[in-house]
Parts: structure tokens; C-alpha cells; sequence
């Protein structure tokens, strides 16, 4: 069938294809950091559950959806983002299974790119954490590498190199203020893609440099984070020093980079990006209180996504030439 | 400092290129579109000359025959003559005005209908734009700005008639009774500006505005609102307001009307192949078809598309569709595969809106088919710039998608209206289906070359605003169909008749909402207006700005927020 062209005769060399591809780019470092640190494990994990990913959601589009795109590549940055946050010694199942979750559950059924309503990668990571909490909770020592191609770690191997993170002391009051410079570079265990806050600033640049995020929303998350921090800080230790852990340490850098700004999951509108973001920040510094020492931040992510339509049809901007706020009216 | 517009695009600069510039007044064939009410005063096998009056409205506005020939077809919306070679012209006009002051309101009014000039861009016969803001009005802008990014005859057509152009801003002041005239150019145009400033020689009651040279701040609305920083509510034209915008083209083609004492019978329009390839700026008869215009132009093969419009907002077209007096560009597109884009929520079209819309909310809607919830998030505010289909990373069809459901919902506006019973003629549809490609304004025809487009627009009610123009846009939004829609009204099902009741409690609803906005916007205005001469001048001799206004002015006229960003006109005495 012969089909007009569309009435925009010429477009934004921006498409979808290259915001994927300047996201991937700045997971590329991290994949090589993490390599460094914790061995080719580490890059096997983020790998498996890059392909994996793609290829549940090519096959779900072109067997549900009747739909082949080869240039949807949004399933690679999902896998890459559950491959970044799982720890080195986890079966390499595990992987796998959290990109079909992500994919299937997650994404493809509430309709596919761009409605889902709970981040894809939070949902693998978090349904992880839940079914098999125990292997998600043993971070080792960086600079053992570990076998790459064993499926499940022999039990004897890990013992020897477990080692108990920051975030672990910090649920006991404990910071150990010298190994905060550590944090910042990478050099302390972790989950495999939060080890460098200072690649994740520089990537964090990058994007917004590219316009693919926003300054805005990270900027009022990382506030949020060390005002809070400063007045909370319940550790033993000065409130610059908790501020820093807070920020360099786990998941934040994580968040503050990638899942705050995922399209379809946090409002549209710049002021409610600004409020999620706020909240997240705050819920954030919370779980870390009350939650879990890991993991926590991703399970007050999945509960604050279903707040964004809310969030949206709030901070609508006032319709040009109206005193309505128009918007506030849709049904959600 | 230029003035800002919020929202809109930056588009890449092809502002350095010139093309050239080529006449085409002698078509082979012409088809007038008989608008504004013009009723045909000629009939077939008639011999017209060039300049001869072959339609008339009731209110004697008037169109003339752009060459001479035999009328072979007349109808109720088209007039088309067939050039006979013979080139005769009927008599020039006898009595033409002496001095400038000598043409009153009354004069010039009786002489625009005569003349048929008609808005360049909006498409609105001028005298109906002065008759809604005679009295009602201090100033009077003129748009010099190219609208469009590929649009580029503007600023060589008021070049080189630049004195055309200042006599008409003075007959036109003159006429209104206004003192003031606000030239809207863009920022960085300062030989423009100084060509202008040669004909107003100290105090000539012009100022200039700079304008920032982004994409759609040609459009009247987001000019005024940006030169006064006031909202003109959707429901009133800015002419209504007292805002009149009349372009720098039209203005010239008051002066040479006036001048030769001819009507208006050709439209300086820019043609482009989207490649590139035949960039020029052309004066063309009124009614030349498209493709007979691009082959004079020399269009490479391989395009057999049409569009005119925008380059963001046009609609393709036949090429048998003519030029009409607000034609400024025309299009011609490869024909290409494009497949469906799909909405990441990137936001990104909410940040370019200059409406302030959330236009992916639109197509959001049209796929679940709630044309209520459209119509509620402000569905008729769209002046289809195209600025939102233009960033879309996902490549959505926003603006198709707008268009359509504009369409669907003009024609339940007439249902509603009460025209005709609901269920009697529904089954008597041009359209097939609620689907998506089911649209007469999208359909297959309009490509293969079959259908008539202009007929299809105007079928569905919204009328030519869906071709060009912010005027004409934002004119469809509100305008009820056209007659004889009654064919076109679709085969909806029962749950149509629900949402049909729906809109009828909303609209009230919206008719109470709007009276208020109408206050409230002209109180913040009233506020704006409060700052004195003194301190304005103050200000601007802070900034290092000299203030050189006409000393008889009000002091009211003078003052809005936005006034230190004009650029003074510098006195030469």
C-alpha cells in the first residue's frame, strides 16, 4: 500500500534509535569498569542480560504484537540496567530469568515501549530480590575474579571472598569514613554497575549534554538526597561524610543516571519530573533506614512509578490563551 | 534582546541561501477557489480578460481572472479558465486616489474589496481583519517575519518594494486612525531594517520589533503574545482584540493595487523539492496548479508528491491544486515507504508546544478513541505547527493524528448542532469505519492523484484552515462545517450518540470557563498597562536605549511590559 508522507517533510535527526544508542554508550564504561574490578564474569552478566532482553522482546513483539523493529533497541538498555545492578556471584541464570520478567511481565504486557507503567529493569531486579534474596545479597571482595563460565558459583569459592558493603554497616551505624574515596572511584564492592560514581557523573554529563535527560530532575534528586542526609544523617560520623555515602555508595548514582529518567515511567512534565524526583530522593534515604540495606531503593521505585499519571495531570501547563487548567480534567 | 517565544523549534539556518527569483503569470490553465462567500459572476464559454471580474461576494469583495481566456468549468467552489494566448487586459481603474490622506477608512475599505486583497498568510479578505479592529485598535503590526523555515520570499519581496511596503503602512494608518505601526522582523535582519527605517524619517509612528528567530513566532497570536505578553483567548482572532497582524505582503499589495488601480492576481510563493532541489521564490498566478508551477520552476524527476502548506505542517496535495492568495510555500516530496512511529513519552513535544498542549496526549487518545478527553485537553487550541511531529524521536504522526480527530469532531459538532436528525443519513457515508486510514482527509485518493483534497477538507468542516496559516487554523477550530457535510457524516455506532451528549454538557461547561478567561486576561492586561511613559524611558535611557517616540501619542499606547525590548526608531533629525 502506498502511503503518504506524514506532514513534518523534514524531522530532528533525533530518533529513538540514537537516544538508545547515547544511553548504551554510557553503560559501555561501566560494563569495562566493572570488568576490571570484578573479572569477565562481570561482563558476562551484563551481557547475558543484554541479549537475553533483546531477544524476549523481539520475539514477544514479532509473536504478540505481529511487529519486527530492529531499531527498537530500548530491551538492550533494560537487560543492560538489570545486568548493572545484579552483584558478580549470582548463578548466571539469574540474569536471564529478571530480563523475562523485566521483558514479558514488565514491559510487553502492559502493552509494550512506552506504556509501561513499572520500570521493566526495577521490576527483573526487585522480583530477583524477592524469590531468591540470598544469592542477590553476596557481594565479594573487588579484585577476585571469579570463574566466567560456571553456572552457580561453588559455595567453598564465595565464602572466602564475601565481604559486608557500606551499606551493610550502614543499617549498623557504621561508616568507615576513609574508604569513601573508594566509593567515589569504584574500588568497593558492590553491585556491578554501581561501583563508579565518578564514570556515572561523567556518563550523567554526557546525557544531559545530548539532551536525553534532564539537568532538572537529577539535579532536585541529588538535593533532595543530601539535604535529607544532612539532617538525618544517623550514622556515627560528620553529615559530609554520610552525605557522600548516601550519594556514592549503592544504587543512587544508578538512579539518579538511568531510572529516574526513564520516559515512560516518571511524568512527563518537566515540573512533575522535578516532584518524582524529589519523592524518589526521599523515599531513597528512607528505605535505607527502615528497608533492607539493598534493593530497597528499587522496591520504592516500583512503588512511586504508578504516581506519575497523578503526578502529570497536575503539572500540566495552563493551555495557551485559557485560565483552564484543561488537563487536570482528563480521565486518567 | 530579541523577543522570546516559549516553545517552538530551533530549525537548522538555511537562511544563507537565495534563490532565485522567477515570474509564471501565464499559466496554461487557472482554478479559482471561490471563498469568503464569492459567488461565480461569470458562466461557461465565457471570454474573461486578465484583471476581469469573474466573482463577487455579497459584501463586493472580489476576484479577479489572473489571465485571459475562456471560463471551461464554474461551480460552486471552483472557477477555471483556460489561457487563450491573447493577453489582454481590461481597462485599468480610472479614478485613482491622489494623496495618501485623501483615503479614508471608507475609501480604502471599498477599495479592497474591489481590489481583492486578501491576507498573504492568514487567507482573511483585509477588509474584514479592519472592520473587526476599526476603533478598537492602537496599533497595527506588521509581520515581515518568513513563518515557515523553508519560506524565503518574504524578506526579497519587502527588499525590493520596501518603498511599496511604507506607503501602505502610511495609507493604513491613516485610515485606521492609528498612530503607531509595530514592524515584527527578525532579530538579526538589520539591513531590513534600516531599508524600512529610510522611509520613515523621524517620527513616523514605527517601531521596530526584534523577534527571535525561532519556528512558529510568525504565527499572530505568538507574535502578539510575544511583543505584549498578552494571551488572546482562542475564541476571538487577534484582530478581534485589537491586535491587528497583517503581513508585510499584503500591505504591499494594498500600495501597487492602489497605485496601478489593478486587482490583486498574483501571490509571491517559494517552491521546494524537499531534497532540496528546486529552492525558488516565485510569483505566480492565482490558480496555477502546483505541478504546472513546478515544471516551470524545473523540478527534477522522481517527485510525485505535492504538499503546500509548511514544511512542517503542510498536506499533501493534488497537483492539480491551485495557488491560492495565501499560498506561501509549496512542496514537492519523493514518494516514500513510512511506517507507523510509537510514543516513548519522551516529553519532548511538551516542551516545543507553543500552545502549551501535551500533544502526545493527543495521539494517545486517538487510539483508545476518546475524542471527548481530546477535546477537553484543548484539541482546538492546536495551531498545527507541526512543531511537536517535528522533534517526535518516535516519529508519531502527532500531527495527522490531530487533523483527524479535529475532523471527527466537527462533524459531531454538526450532528449535535441539530442540522439534520442523527440516525436518517448515517448510513450514507464517505467514510467506511472509525479506523484510522479511514479519514477523507488521509485518504488513498488524495495520493493516487484521484481525489480532490481541497473538497475532501472541506467536506469534514474544517475548511481551508486545515491547508495553511495560523489564522486559518485557529479560525477552523471554532468554525462550524461547511454546507452540504450531510454526505460526509460518518456511520458511527451507538456509543457516538453517548459521547454526543457528553460534549453537549462539556461545551457549556467550556462557554462559562471561557467568559471568565476573557476577564481575567483582560485585567493582567489592564496591570501591564499601568507602567507610565516616564519610567519606560527611564529604564530604557538606564539600558543605554534612547527612546525616540512620536511626542503625540498617548501615553497608554506606549506602555506594556515588553516595550523596552522594541527597538526604538531612531530619530534622524
Amino acid at each position: 500500500m502506498k502511503k503518504s508522507l506524514w506532514a513534518p517533510f523534514i524531522r530532528l535527526p533525533d530518533s529513538m534509535f540514537t537516544i538508545m544508542l547515547d544511553v548504551l554508550a554510557v553503560m559501555v564504561p561501566l560494563i569495562i569498569w566493572g570488568g576490571y574490578v570484578y573479572g569477565p564474569r562481570s561482563v558476562l552478566i551484563v551481557l547475558l542480560a543484554m541479549a537475553s532482553a533483546a531477544v524476549f522482546d523481539f520475539a514477544f513483539t514479532a509473536l504478540v504484537f505481529r511487529e519486527f523493529n530492529l531499531k527498537d533497541i530500548s530491551s538492550l538498555i533494560t537487560g543492560g540496567l538489570i545486568g548493572l545492578s545484579l552483584p558478580v556471584a549470582v548463578p548466571l541464570w539469574a540474569p536471564v530469568l529478571g530480563s523475562l520478567i523485566a521483558i514479558v511481565a514488565a514491559k510487553s504486557l502492559f502493552g509494550g515501549i512506552g506504556r509501561n507503567i513499572f520500570n521493566p529493569a526495577a521490576v527483573g531486579i526487585v522480583a530477583l530480590y524477592a524469590l531468591f534474596g540470598r544469592i542477590m545479597n553476596v557481594f565479594t571482595k573487588p579484585f577476585v575474579y571469579f570463574p566466567a563460565l560456571t553456572m552457580t558459583l561453588p559455595q567453598s569459592l564465595v565464602k572466602g571472598n564475601r565481604v559486608v558493603t557500606a551499606l551493610d554497616s550502614l543499617k549498623g551505624g557504621v561508616v568507615n569514613t576513609s574508604a569513601i574515596m573508594d566509593d567515589f572511584y569504584g574500588l568497593s564492592p558492590g553491585t556491578i554497575g554501581e561501583l563508579s560514581a565518578f564514570l556515572l557523573i561523567i556518563g550523567f554529563l554526557y546525557l544531559v549534554f545530548r539532551r536525553v535527560i534532564r539537568f532538572n530532575t537529577a539535579f532536585a534528586f541529588a538535593m533532595t538526597i543530601i539535604v535529607l542526609s544532612y539532617f538525618f544523617s544517623y550514622a556515627d560520623c560528620e553529615p559530609i561524610d554520610f552525605i557522600k555515602l548516601q550519594m556514592f555508595t549503592g544504587p543512587t548514582m544508578l538512579f539518579m543516571v538511568f531510572f529516574l529518567n526513564d520516559y515512560a515511567t516518571t511524568p512527563v512534565t518537566g515540573s512533575g519530573k522535578v516532584l518524582f524526583a524529589v519523592l524518589l530522593g526521599g523515599a531513597i534515604v528512607a528505605v535505607r533506614y527502615f528497608g533492607p540495606a539493598h534493593y530497597g531503593e528499587y522496591i520504592v521505585l516500583l512503588a512511586l512509578n504508578p504516581l506519575s499519571p497523578i503526578i502529570e495531570k497536575f503539572t500540566f501547563p495552563r493551555v495557551f490563551g485559557t485560565k483552564i487548567l484543561t488537563q487536570a480534567r482528563d480521565s486518567l | 534582546m530579541a523577543l522570546k517565544l516559549q516553545g517552538g523549534v530551533k530549525l537548522p539556518e538555511f537562511r544563507n541561501s537565495n534563490p532565485p527569483f522567477m515570474i509564471f503569470d501565464n499559466p496554461l490553465e487557472v482554478s479559482l477557489v471561490m471563498e469568503h462567500g464569492l459567488l461565480p459572476l461569470v458562466e461557461n464559454g465565457d471570454r474573461v480578460k486578465r484583471y476581469e471580474q469573474v466573482a463577487r461576494n455579497p459584501e463586493d469583495f472580489v476576484m479577479a481572472s489572473p489571465i485571459s481566456g475562456v471560463v471551461t468549468e464554474v461551480s460552486e467552489n471552483f472557477i477555471v479558465i483556460k489561457n487563450d494566448g491573447e493577453g489582454l487586459d481590461s481597462p485599468e481603474d480610472e479614478e485613482k486616489p491622489k494623496a495618501i490622506d485623501e483615503i479614508d477608512y471608507q475609501t480604502l475599505t471599498g477599495l479592497l474589496k474591489k481590489y481583492g486583497v486578501t491576507g498573504a498568510f492568514s487567507g482573511i479578505p483585509l477588509y474584514k481583519k479592519l472592520a473587526a479592529s476599526y476603533g478598537g485598535c492602537e496599533r497595527i503590526i506588521i509581520n515581515c517575519i518568513e513563518s515557515d523555515p523553508m519560506v524565503r520570499h518574504v524578506r526579497g519581496l519587502i527588499l525590493e518594494n520596501s518603498k511599496e511596503l511604507s506607503f501602505g503602512i502610511k495609507i493604513l494608518l491613516n485610515a485606521m486612525g492609528v498612530k503607531k505601526a509595530v514592524i515584527a522582523l527578525d532579530k538579526d535582519d538589520i539591513q531590513l531594517r534600516d531599508e524600512l527605517k529610510k522611509f520613515f524619517p523621524g517620527r513616523g509612528g514605527v517601531v521596530f520589533a526584534q523577534m527571535e528567530v525561532k519556528y512558529p513566532i510568525g504565527y499572530d497570536r505568538l507574535l502578539v503574545n510575544a511583543i505584549y505578553n498578552t494571551e488572546i483567548t482562542s475564541d476571538k482572532e487577534v484582530w478581534q482584540a485589537g491586535y491587528p497582524v497583517i503581513s508585510a505582503e499584503t500591505v504591499i499589495n494594498l500600495f501597487v493595487c492602489l497605485q496601478t488601480g489593478r486587482p490583486v492576481i498574483s501571490k509571491t510563493l517559494t517552491s521546494f523539492g524537499v531534497d532540496f532541489s528546486c529552492h525558488t521564490r516565485v510569483r505566480a498566478a492565482v490558480g496555477t496548479g502546483i505541478a504546472e508551477l513546478f515544471s516551470h520552476c524545473g523540478l527534477p524527476d522522481g517527485f510525485s508528491l505535492f504538499a503546500m502548506g509548511g514544511v512542517l505542517n503542510g498536506i499533501t496535495v493534488d497537483g492539480k491544486e491551485p495557488v491560492r492568495k495565501n499560498t506561501n510555500l509549496v512542496l514537492a516530496l519523493r514518494e516514500k515507504e513510512v511506517s507507523g512511529g510509537v510514543c516513548i513519552k519522551c516529553s519532548r513535544c511538551l516542551g516545543v508546544c507553543p500552545m502549551h498542549l501535551a500533544p502526545f496526549k493527543f495521539h494517545e487518545n486517538h487510539l483508545s478513541g476518546r475524542r471527548v478527553a481530546n477535546k477537553l485537553i484543548g484539541l482546538f487550541n492546536c495551531i498545527e505547527c507541526g512543531a511537536c511531529a517535528y522533534v517526535c524521536p518516535g516519529r508519531v504522526d502527532i500531527l495527522g493524528d490531530i487533523r483527524k480527530e479535529k475532523a471527527k469532531l466537527n462533524i459531531q459538532n454538526t450532528v449535535m448542532s441539530g442540522k439534520q436528525a442523527m440516525p436518517a443519513k448515517l448510513s450514507n457515508s464517505g467514510m467506511t469505519g472509525t479506523g484510522v486510514f479511514n479519514d477523507p482527509l488521509y485518504s488513498e485518493d488524495d495520493i493516487s492523484g484521484g481525489g480532490d483534497i481541497l473538497l475532501a477538507s472541506e467536506d469534514v468542516g474544517s475548511d481551508d484552515g486545515l491547508l495553511d496559516g495560523a489564522d486559518e487554523s485557529a479560525l477552523s477550530g471554532g468554525k462550524k462545517p461547511a454546507d452540504g457535510e450531510d454526505k460526509q457524516i460518518q456511520a458511527e455506532d451507538i456509543e457516538d450518540i453517548e459521547e454526543i451528549e457528553e460534549i453537549e454538557d462539556i461545551e457549556d461547561i467550556e462557554e462559562i470557563d471561557n467568559t471568565e478567561d476573557k476577564e481575567n486576561i483582560s485585567d493582567t492586561k489592564n496591570e501591564q498597562s499601568d507602567v507610565s511613559l516616564p519610567t519606560v524611558k527611564k529604564t530604557l535611557k538606564q539600558k543605554g536605549l534612547v527612546l525616540d517616540e512620536p511626542a503625540d501619542l498617548p501615553a497608554k499606547a506606549e506602555t506594556k511590559t515588553n516595550e523596552q525590548e522594541l527597538i526604538p526608531q531612531d530619530g534622524e533629525d
